[in-house]
């Protein structure tokens, strides 16, 4: 019987006795063939360490909006409360792995696409910051937030634009702000909350979209 | 003598000479939870979870005042900051409130933030400030980032709309870096005349500047 038998981890000696233990030949690592920069990560279904890519240190985002399309080629009705509010971009910006926005698309007159008309968030903690503006037909008000799309709930405060608030929406400001966490995949959508005075849809121009913004920050 | 002596660690061979190993056996590895990541601690190696972070690379104190005359702002004049306000500034530098384009010449304010190509080059940078003018009248005004600092201008984010008198907004506006230098100021695109105005006191506590940079 040798010495030379004695096996540590994975590796057996040389001949000179010499056992040289890698990283990979502990039981509960598994890192074959890391690659630079990789970082090792805890599997529970395997009980291990596995070499992974190291998480992106970048912030997940959607910015979309501040584009002038008139707002008569929406899908939006005449605005009263409860109404989706439509923003346009045909170019929108989303990072954030695994969230869509449903847009219009298909129709002839090609205008009537890249309507914003949901959004859907995966699993995580976000923050959201959503703006936009009417036209009034005399002074008035238009308040907006997000709302779930199942319950309706409110995800985010009352931005509020227009000249005469009142008591009730004033003072205030256009920025609807929120923090939210969804434990899956969530639909929600911007919806006005109440108005006064805010126009027709033939008589918005260009406005909500062009002032409009939706910007969603993914925490984690 | 016996090879089973051969401890490693403080693990024993097993009958045939092998002796286990696991990272447990050389660290100090408390319970990891899935997707915990290994990282170094103070005095060994711990469990830790990761999260994304993004710093501000420009911030202003939104809690200070300070003294100054009145100056009333034009259309187009780009709305100026005073520079002891700021509590964050990486790589970002200033354009000086100087020209035709602010209400008031003076190197301790500044009209615009530069961007240096090479530095910014494929990055995204998010802009957010509240604005807070000073109105005796009734006024309409809209603010708004945009990329330029005299009135040739590209917008980079929606508009916001100031109504009436003592009212405050929040704008937004992003850029991606194409590697040309850039300025990017906060712009009056609209405002009616003589009605919004640079002033001082409690007034710019409203005032709030967050620039960051998404990589």
């Amino acid at each position: 019987m040798s010495h030379n038998k004695i096996k540590v981890g994975d590796s057996a000696p040389n001949r000179e006795s010499e056992v040289t233990v890698n990283f990979g030949d502990l039981s509960d690592v598994t890192a074959t063939s890391p690659a630079d920069g990789q970082v090792m990560q805890y599997v529970s279904a395997s009980s291990s360490w596995e070499a992974v890519n190291a998480p992106s240190a970048e912030r997940q985002y959607i910015w979309a909006g501040g584009k002038a399309a008139a707002y008569s080629d929406s899908p939006a009705l005449n605005p009263s409360a409860g109404q989706i509010i439509y923003i346009w971009d045909d170019t929108p910006i989303n990072t954030i792995a695994g969230a869509t926005l449903d847009q219009t698309s298909g129709n002839a007159n090609t205008d009537e696409n890249n309507w914003i008309t949901d959004i859907n968030l995966p699993a995580g903690k976000y923050v959201f910051r959503v703006q936009t503006m009417f036209e009034f037909s005399a002074s008035g008000y238009a308040a907006y937030a997000i709302r779930l799309y199942n319950g309706n709930a409110l995800i985010t405060n009352n931005g509020v634009v227009g000249e005469s608030r009142g008591i009730n929406y004033g003072p205030s400001n256009s920025t609807s702000t929120g923090y939210y966490e969804f434990g899956s995949t969530t639909r929600m959508r911007l919806k006005l909350i109440a108005v006064s005075n805010v126009d027709s849809v033939a008589n918005q121009g260009n406005t909500p979209s062009e002032y409009g913004l939706i910007y969603i920050e993914k925490l984690s | 003598m016996s090879y089973n002596i051969n401890k490693l660690n403080s693990n024993d061979p097993t009958d045939d000479s092998f002796s286990a190993l696991d990272l447990a056996s050389l660290i100090t590895v408390s319970n990891p939870a899935d997707g915990e990541f290994l990282a170094k601690a103070s005095t060994d190696w711990d469990t830790t979870t990761l999260t994304a972070q993004v710093q501000p690379i420009y911030a202003i104190d939104p809690f200070s005042s300070y003294n100054v005359s009145l100056y009333w702002y034009e259309q187009n004049d780009n709305y100026i900051v005073y520079k002891d306000k700021e509590v964050v500034r990486d790589t970002v530098t200033y354009l000086d409130a100087s020209g035709s384009y602010v209400p008031v010449s003076n190197s301790n304010w500044f009209q615009s933030l530069f961007f240096s190509g090479a530095a910014f080059n494929g990055k995204t940078v998010i802009f957010e400030a509240s604005v807070a003018p000073y109105s005796q009248t009734t006024m309409r005004a809209e603010v708004q980032w945009v990329n330029g600092y005299t009135n040739t201008y590209t917008p980079i984010g929606p508009p916001s709309k100031l109504h009436g008198r003592g009212h405050a907004d929040t704008v937004y506006g992003r850029f991606v870096g194409t590697g040309s230098d850039v300025y990017i100021s906060l712009k009056f695109r609209y405002l009616t005349s003589s009605t919004a105005w640079l002033s001082g006191g409690v007034k710019h506590r409203a005032e709030f500047i967050i620039i960051r940079v998404y990589d």
